[in-house]
């Protein structure tokens, strides 16, 4: 073998010709010299290369032009597509997965490259005339031609996006590892791991792949998640990296979704292929499906049996569906137990309901029975006998209508009759009335807003707010040994707008008592919250429906925020009345 | 015949209280009442109730602990229970104090006939 810097197309010979005037020359002379045929295999960058410098261009149409019998076997992939279509013009086209020898023959001679650069001139070129070579070029040549599929085929998978792609099967338990964790990190949007036991969470956690799963969260914002049984252990372990997720998805402050979920599936696979294998699919274009053999062994690789790559759009779309169909159940189920859990609690509500209820009937009821019958044998003690009937016949009273009220609540059945009435007014009248019940007591009960004797207008159901009142002064008095209680009423504006200024009454009702106990104090407004022996724990619960039903709000503070027991305010708000003529 | 029969009762209801002894001293008992558990241990002698009539549901301490710690003073004290709570006294009783005779328990609301019976069983029991 010489290098010469002409070739000599007359005597047998091979040679290398160097530089890309000489290489251009030497690729040219062989296309033109071609009378018969001209069949060329070459790599993906092949079609860029010919379709892209004029010189090669102009000499493969002309092989068209005289009639040369063309073959091409190329890699059609999404980049070169549209230089495979203009050769499809000029040649009969041919596709082969990964090709990558780069040569061509005609009946004259023999031409291979070793490197190809997307649309530059080549460098280097091997250029033989010698027979034998020819011959033995031609089987290859006509052996890849006869594996390759035509190029219009190919064409359509790929702009029809049905891309065949590869699937392999690993068997080497290490290169297996080696695949999982390149996978994970080549991960750019999403990653799906389905696991089949608690031993295969730990083996792999163990192994470092949990941790490179919160790394491409909070580092490269994949969206993680995974499918897999739980115990303790396994739920410790989570909760340590979705803590880490959420503190770092809140510090990067709100909108985006929490990029790393956990279905901790308590779904048996009983007896089908699910309880054997590990499922990863990477950005939905890439599947890694791993079986166990050995499900007991701590190791990874001693576990993991043969294992499917894949990066077929059908294989990968169908682990996909595999996922979102199992991710959806786990969900569907969790949300079940939930339900189911709310139910119970539901349902030890009620009983605790009905145990409080009927204790809190049969108290008063025991009282009339048996203060009644005694009136028989006292008659010298009528009026204090009766006086207990009375008080016992009007707590049952008060607390069939707190039943009756909470019924309507929930039914959403309570009706106010709303009427415009001057609050101030109202607020005085029933302060009135409970001063004459605390006057043998240690209890001082102060109208704040005497002073003041604008009217304030509210449009709301007057028996309704009478009952706020009390029941909140009622609770005021009832955890008040000495001291004051003290009503405040305020008008605000709200809404700050010229057009639309919303003023809102705020009536504040401040005892110097025992406070709210920080155990009940965030159910406080909540059915059956209740501190007290005397009480069914429901009387808060209806102000608050009362309340909101008018459209305002009501909450409680404890007076001293450091717990001491300095007594608790409770406040309510109410919309204020619309203007009219000659008020407000 | 039941005019030297003592009687301790403890309610955290006053009314109840009040009408439960003014029924038994109807019928001659004497009756000791204490609206606060804790004080009723406190100021309880051994040995001079015939019977001691407890409500279960009450601030403090409930009727169950009340009847362990009148128990410890006085191992001869024949106790039962007043008690308007099903659940409580079902569930609770069952749980913690199963051992306690079925017997020992009033249900309230009694009419005061009823409640005189019931007690004179209890004392010759």
């Amino acid at each position: 073998m010489s290098a010469t810097n002409t070739p000599n197309f007359n005597s047998e010979k091979t040679e290398v010709v160097y530089g890309f005037e000489k290489t251009t020359e030497a690729i040219m002379k062989f296309l033109n010299s071609a009378e018969v045929s001209m069949d060329i295999c070459a790599d993906y960058t092949w079609p860029s290369v010919v379709m892209g410098v004029e010189v090669y261009k102009k000499g493969l149409y002309d092989l068209k032009t005289r009639n040369v019998k063309s073959r091409f076997v190329t890699d059609i992939t999404k980049d070169n597509i549209e230089y495979c279509k203009e050769l499809i013009q000029i040649s009969e086209l041919r596709h082969l997965d990964g090709i990558k020898g780069n040569f061509g023959i005609s009946e004259k001679g023999y031409t291979a490259s070793a490197t190809l650069q997307k649309a530059t001139l080549l460098q280097q070129v091997i250029y033989s005339n010698v027979k034998a070579i020819l011959e033995q070029q031609q089987y290859v040549f006509e052996t890849l031609w006869s594996k390759a599929k035509p190029a219009e085929q190919k064409i359509r998978e790929i702009e029809e996006g049905i891309d065949l792609g590869e699937t392999e099967i690993i068997q080497s338990p290490e290169k297996i590892l080696d695949l999982f964790i390149h996978l994970i990190k080549s991960a750019k949007s999403e990653i799906l791991l389905m696991l089949p036991t608690i031993n295969a969470f730990l083996r792999e956690e163990r192994i470092g792949i949990i941790e490179l799963l919160k790394k491409s969260t909070t580092e490269n914002d994949v969206n993680v998640r995974i499918i897999t049984p739980s115990n303790d252990v396994v739920e410790k372990l989570l909760q340590n990296i979705e803590s880490v997720v959420v503190k770092r998805s809140q510090q990067e402050n709100q909108k985006k979704e929490k990029g790393f979920e956990v279905q901790h599936s308590n779904i048996q696979f009983k007896e089908t292929a699910m309880t054997t294998v590990t499922i990863l699919v990477i950005d939905r274009k890439e599947s890694l499906v791993m079986e166990k053999t050995d499900d007991s062994k701590e190791n990874f690789i001693d576990a993991i049996g043969l294992s499917t790559y894949s990066n077929s759009e059908p294989t990968v779309m169908s682990y996909l569906s595999i996922f979102e169909g199992l991710w959806r159940q786990a969900k569907l189920y969790e949300e079940l137990r939930e339900a189911n859990e709310q139910l119970k609690a539901h349902d030890k509500m009620q009983r605790e309901f009905i145990n409080i209820a009927s204790h809190e009937m049969k108290t008063p009821t025991q009282a009339i029975l048996g203060t009644s019958g005694l009136l028989k044998y006292y008659p010298q003690r009528e009026d204090e006998l009766i006086e207990i009937i009375q008080r016992n016949a009007k707590r049952l009273q008060t607390l069939i209508g707190n039943i009756l009220d909470v019924t309507r609540i929930e039914s959403q059945t309570l009706i106010l009759n709303k009427e415009r009435f001057d609050i101030s007014k109202l607020i005085s009248s029933v302060i009135e009335d409970y001063k004459d019940r605390t006057k043998d007591s240690n209890i001082e009960l102060v109208n704040k807003n005497n002073n003041n004797s604008d009217p304030i207008f509210v449009e709301a159901d007057r028996d309704r707010i009478i009952q706020v009142l009390s029941n909140l002064l009622s609770n005021a008095i009832k955890f008040t040994n000495q001291g004051e209680i003290s009503i405040t009423l305020n008008e605000k504006i709200y809404d700050n707008n010229e057009e639309d200024r919303k003023k809102e009454v705020i009536v504040s009702i401040t005892d110097t008592g025992s406070g709210i106990d920080s155990e009940i104090f965030t159910r406080l407004f909540s059915k059956f919250a209740s501190k007290s022996y005397q009480g069914i724990g429901l009387g808060l619960f209806i102000c608050k429906s009362i309340i909101q039903a008018h459209g305002g709000r009501i909450w409680a503070e404890n007076n001293d925020i450091n717990g001491n027991k300095s007594g608790a305010t409770i406040t309510f708000s109410l919309p204020a009345a619309a203007k009219v003529d000659g008020y407000n | 015949m039941d005019n030297n029969k003592r009687i301790l009762l403890v309610d955290d209801e006053p009314d109840l209280t009040q009408v439960s002894t003014l029924t038994l001293e109807y019928y001659g008992f004497k009756v000791d009442s204490f609206n606060d558990p804790q004080e009723a241990l406190s100021k309880y002698k051994p040995g001079s109730y015939d019977l001691v009539i407890l409500d279960i549901k009450m601030p403090k301490m409930d009727g169950f602990e009340l009847y362990h710690k009148i128990k410890k003073k006085d191992n001869n004290a024949n106790i039962c229970f007043l008690t308007a709570s099903e659940l409580y006294y079902e569930e609770f009783r069952k749980k913690e104090y199963g051992a306690l005779d079925r017997n020992l328990f009033i249900r309230k609301p009694i009419d005061n006939e009823e409640l005189i019976k019931e007690i004179k069983k209890m004392i010759k029991n």
